[in-house]
């Protein structure tokens, strides 16, 4: 029996077979075998198109500097940053003072029982406070999503853990009614730029996390200013 | 083709304006698709490395021209794919496609292929000629046609057919015990006669 050329049989991968080309593998186990094999081979290679690696061959630390010089990356700010201090340098300077009063609101939240300022202690990790050496982005190196935000909580934790170090060491502010009245009030306008952006982009996260965080640390400061109102006095409003 | 989920507007908006972080977040997303894509069509991991990062940055440049009319990964690995064939030209190995494969010696890709048996597609691509992986994965991967092809690498359709049966031969050869086996071959399932 004549079998089919080998180029056909390869070709019968992709293409149709003639009549007559049917009618022999109908009856050649051989050349059958070969040309289930080659599409075999076709299927496989249109399934490695969806092969993923492991591992990228790129490094963003390699393409980054590229991109900058490029002139694809603008400055070191985020774009988002730059069109909020080009048109509404308010909004930036609310986000940088949310950043501080939210700081200083979780330091207090994370430094219980340490009220009076005590020399002593300057250089002793206030109570609560963890002393090992902060972890920085630069020792996880971020190549997803999740590392990001893993990083994001971990500095958030880390910066919580050194408000409250310096607030232990501050005698100042404990039970200051009028601080805390203006700390309300700058909560208040940053909560109100806050929310305003997220109704420009409500799918962004960053955005959200801080919009919750100015709503804590709104809340947190109405219970310490309620504190320190005399005892049959109770904070109706604000 | 991309079963990620696909990036939202805002940050394509971001990336456009130059944020880092909204460029940096597309790059993690895509890398191990667009990079895979490279090596395949490169030669070496070397070459295909720097070729990707050549890529990721016409990916960014060409970004305000994304329309959203397809997605984001397919209008990238277009991009990935024709601007890796433009280095491939640059630095000459296209050109030598043809003689690449007729220097080939039968005889001793037998000797070699003889110990070595691929567990995957790509491992066994890796090992044919230069000129004919490219056709390979620009006609059995990418879904080019010859015409396709003959056009990108300036050869002839024909060259193109021969150079594909050439490295579909060869990998014929290289995943026989996959392909003849009785158990399950690449790309098949067997399927129980209905009673």
């Amino acid at each position: 029996m004549l079998h089919l050329d080998a180029d056909r049989l390869m070709a019968l991968a992709d293409e149709a077979a003639t009549p007559a080309e049917l009618d022999h593998l109908s009856a050649c186990a051989a050349c059958a075998r070969e040309v289930e094999a080659f599409r075999g081979l076709r299927a496989a290679g249109l399934r490695s198109g969806g092969v993923i690696l492991d591992a990228p061959i790129t490094s963003w630390e390699s393409l980054a500097p590229a991109l900058r010089a490029a002139g694809v990356i603008r400055g070191g700010a985020t774009a988002r940053g730059l069109l909020m201090t080009r048109s509404r340098p308010w909004m930036a300077a609310a986000a940088a003072l949310l950043l501080v009063a939210g700081g200083v609101i979780a330091g207090r939240l994370t430094a219980p029982g340490v009220r009076q300022f005590d020399p002593a202690r300057v250089d002793q990790p206030a109570a609560g406070v963890q002393s090992t050496a902060l972890v920085t982005s630069a020792d996880s190196p971020i190549v997803s999503v999740d590392d990001a935000l893993q990083i994001m909580e971990r500095a958030e934790h880390d910066y919580r853990a050194a408000s409250a170090y310096i607030a232990a060491q501050d005698p100042n502010t404990r039970g200051d009614a009028d601080r805390y009245r203006a700390r309300l009030a700058a909560l208040d306008k940053v909560q109100s730029a806050v929310r305003e952006a997220v109704q420009e982009a409500p799918d962004d996260p960053m955005l959200n996390q801080y919009l919750l965080s100015t709503r804590s640390a709104r809340a947190v400061t109405l219970q310490q200013l309620s504190t320190t109102l005399p005892s049959n006095v109770r904070l109706a409003s604000w | 083709m991309f079963g990620r989920m696909e990036p939202d507007a805002i940050t394509i908006r971001r990336a456009i304006n130059g944020d880092e972080r909204a460029l940096r977040q597309l790059w993690s997303q895509y890398a191990p698709h667009i990079d895979a894509v490279v090596l395949r069509l490169a030669e070496d991991r070397d070459l295909a490395a720097d070729i990707a990062q050549e890529v990721w940055i016409q990916i960014f440049k060409a970004l305000p021209s994304f329309r959203g009319e397809s997605q984001f990964g397919t209008w990238a690995h277009r991009i990935a794919v024709n601007r890796t064939l433009n280095a491939l030209r640059k630095v000459r190995r296209l050109g030598k496609v043809e003689v690449t494969i007729e220097e080939e010696s039968a005889s001793v890709e037998d000797d070699h292929d003889r110990g070595f048996l691929a567990e995957s597609i790509e491992a066994a691509a890796a090992r044919l000629p230069k000129g004919a992986r490219t056709v390979w994965a620009l006609h059995d991967v990418e879904g080019y046609t010859h015409e396709d092809i003959a056009e990108q690498l300036g050869i002839t359709a024909g060259a193109s057919k021969s150079q594909l049966f050439k490295a579909r031969a060869k990998l014929r050869r290289l995943l026989a015990h996959l392909l003849d086996d009785p158990k399950p071959a690449v790309g098949y399932r067997h399927v129980a006669p209905g009673r």
